[in-house]
């Protein structure tokens, strides 16, 4: 990225018409990479200049800045969608789900870098099942199973169940990390020394994998909090359901304005985006370790 | 003396040797069996159970008498079942769009761009939002009346401007394109990692043999990245699938008419919200299948691939 057309050579017509093609090819380069982003950015512009105009200011002007700029929009779309329960109700149930995927898979993680033993495989094949059985497979079963014994309507259900589909993410996330970055030496020093598996789990692997826990965290939350068809399946009483189902519904109301439905997709994407913009560097690293291999 | 003293010996070698047995699966229990024990209950066990399901007229809370295949029989003749199979059938279309388009930004970011990285970014946002998220965010976006139009008319070309999702032949490719909006950013990523491990040898030497572009892709880049090229299109065809679901509950509702429908929405409307719990059941049967075919062709090709 550091990269200079080298010095222009005072005499000689040839190179010098040669660097001026390869500097405009350059700049041609880049204006298309820069130009390449706003079709991704575009849209997102869209919503939130949409989302602050009021409905006369939409019918005069839909692409320019919102002239009377309103916030009635996203007041309306608050209490008619009841979004606000809606948030609190998404942010128990993800934040639960981020908890459990890290106390389930922790564990496992550490033993499957500290063990030599062929059971290792059953383990992580057992947890891959989660991801390769397609969802609405085993979760209609479920809600057959919960709504038999009243556990349906169920925000800390429902959490759990985020916790348990988000464990191979948190599984193969620190087994990778602990199997590289606790090496055997150290394990077999501490043994020595007269420690237990764990001493070495929670004074050596949890404090050394902490930034793979919290990237580990933010994706659970960030997937729980987007995911609609285990809350549409288990959440049938609207007051438990979550800011993906609020939102939808909402939007799909008929007599919704164009800013309205703006503004209620802003509210239901601001947190994720927001978590994201903070930690995007460390989750995309997160996220494509090994894939290069 | 000797002769008590034995058995109780041999019992205490067996003793010592069940324990040298079970002391390491005794040591690994509390670490591992609470995900064993979770991963068991929540997916497992009801996954076997309700495909176990598929051969009864399955009605929960009620007698559910066995049918044999009576609930194949009814979707293999059901003309809905037929549409959802074409729309999934259309939504595979999409495969050459998903890759080639992610793969060309990244080869093309890859040389010699500035704030390549910052670009990346960007384009990752739209990756961030969930399928569900997706629908609801793009529900005024593609509304007869929302950017997409609107563009079109300020622009002069007021004739392209579509009822985008309540239009029966357009719904399925307007889904195709904004899936690959949303799926560049991480196959970017995923790409430009994979490009980073070709050795950079290759490339200078392409270049200076006087390679062009095209020959660079075909016989230096296509190679170095093949595994990570055929692992993203077994996901993206899975994904047809798997994870369309909140996509079409959030912007379409499988609409207009069954148009969009893909199949794990109609697991969904058959069981949830029409209550036929036996014929959701063969349907997830019939899912598992196809998901099942896909991972195998996409290993065939995968080994045909690598011995080219």
């Amino acid at each position: 990225m550091t990269e200079h057309a080298p010095p222009v050579p005072v005499v000689g017509m040839r190179p010098r018409n040669r660097n001026v093609r390869k500097d405009l090819r350059l700049v041609a380069r880049n204006v298309a990479a820069i130009a390449l982003t706003l079709p991704f950015l575009y849209p997102f512009y869209f919503l939130v200049i949409t989302a602050f105009k009021s409905n006369q200011g939409y019918a005069e002007n839909q692409l320019g800045l919102p002239h009377p700029f309103v916030f009635t929009q996203f007041s309306s779309a608050w209490d008619s969608g009841s979004l606000g329960r809606a948030l609190l109700n998404s942010t128990i149930a993800a934040g639960i789900g981020a908890l459990v995927a890290i106390v389930l898979s922790a564990p496992a993680a550490d033993w499957c870098a500290r063990t030599r033993s062929k059971t290792k495989s059953i383990v992580l094949g057992t947890v891959a099942c989660i991801w390769m059985i397609p969802m609405i497979i085993w979760i209609i079963p479920m809600f057959v199973e919960l709504s038999r014994a009243h556990l349906t309507n169920n925000l800390l259900v429902l959490g759990f169940i985020y916790g348990v589909t988000n464990t191979p993410l948190g599984l193969y996330l620190l087994y990778a990390y602990l199997a590289d970055a606790v090496p055997g030496e150290i394990r077999e020093a501490a043994i020595v020394a007269g420690a237990k598996p764990r001493h070495i789990f929670f004074m050596i692997s949890l404090p050394i994998s902490l930034p793979v826990l919290v990237t580990i965290a933010v994706l659970a939350f960030v997937w729980s909090w987007g995911d609609v068809l285990i809350a549409a399946v288990l959440l049938q009483s609207q007051q438990d359901w979550t800011v993906t189902l609020s939102a939808t519904s909402f939007v799909s109301r008929y007599g919704v304005s164009i800013q309205q439905e703006a503004a209620a997709a802003i509210i239901s994407m601001l947190p994720m985006v927001v978590i994201f913009a903070i930690g995007q560097r460390g989750i995309v690293k997160g996220l494509t370790v090994g894939s290069g291999k | 003396m000797s002769v008590t003293a034995a058995p109780g010996r041999t019992g205490g070698e067996l003793w010592g040797r069940v324990r040298a047995r079970t002391q390491p699966v005794l040591a690994a229990l509390p670490y591992v069996a609470p995900l064993i024990v979770a991963a068991a209950l929540v997916v497992l066990a009801p996954a076997l159970w309700g495909l176990s399901r598929s051969v009864f007229n399955w009605q929960p809370g009620s007698a559910s008498p066995y049918v044999g295949f009576d609930n194949f029989r009814l979707l293999a003749d059901s003309t809905t079942f037929r549409t959802i199979l074409v729309n999934e059938g259309v939504y595979l279309l999409g495969l050459p769009i998903w890759t080639i388009l992610p793969l060309l930004i990244s080869v093309f970011l890859f040389t010699r761009v500035r704030f390549a990285g910052l670009i990346r970014t960007l384009i990752f946002l739209p990756a961030v939002v969930s399928p569900a998220l997706l629908g609801i965010m793009f529900t005024p976006i593609l509304a007869p009346s929302g950017l997409v139009n609107t563009t079109l008319r300020s622009a002069g070309a007021g004739g392209l401007a579509h009822a985008w999702v309540d239009d029966p032949s357009l719904v399925k490719p307007t889904i195709i394109v904004l899936l690959a909006w949303a799926n560049v950013g991480l196959g970017v990523a995923i790409f430009t990692a994979a490009l980073t491990s070709i050795q950079p040898e290759f490339l200078d030497a392409a270049a200076v043999s006087g390679a062009t572009s095209w020959q660079r892709i075909r016989y230096v880049i296509l190679p170095g990245i093949r595994r990570t090229l055929i692992l993203w299109m077994t996901f993206q065809a899975l994904g047809v699938f798997l994870w369309l679901f909140g996509l079409i509950f959030a912007l379409t509702a499988g609409g207009p008419g069954n148009s969009s429908t893909s199949i794990d929405y109609d697991i969904f409307t058959n069981t949830i919200t029409n209550g036929i719990f036996g014929v959701g059941a063969a349907e997830s049967v019939y899912l598992l299948g196809m998901v099942i075919a896909i991972a195998v062709i996409a290993w065939v090709i995968g080994r045909q691939w690598s011995h080219d």
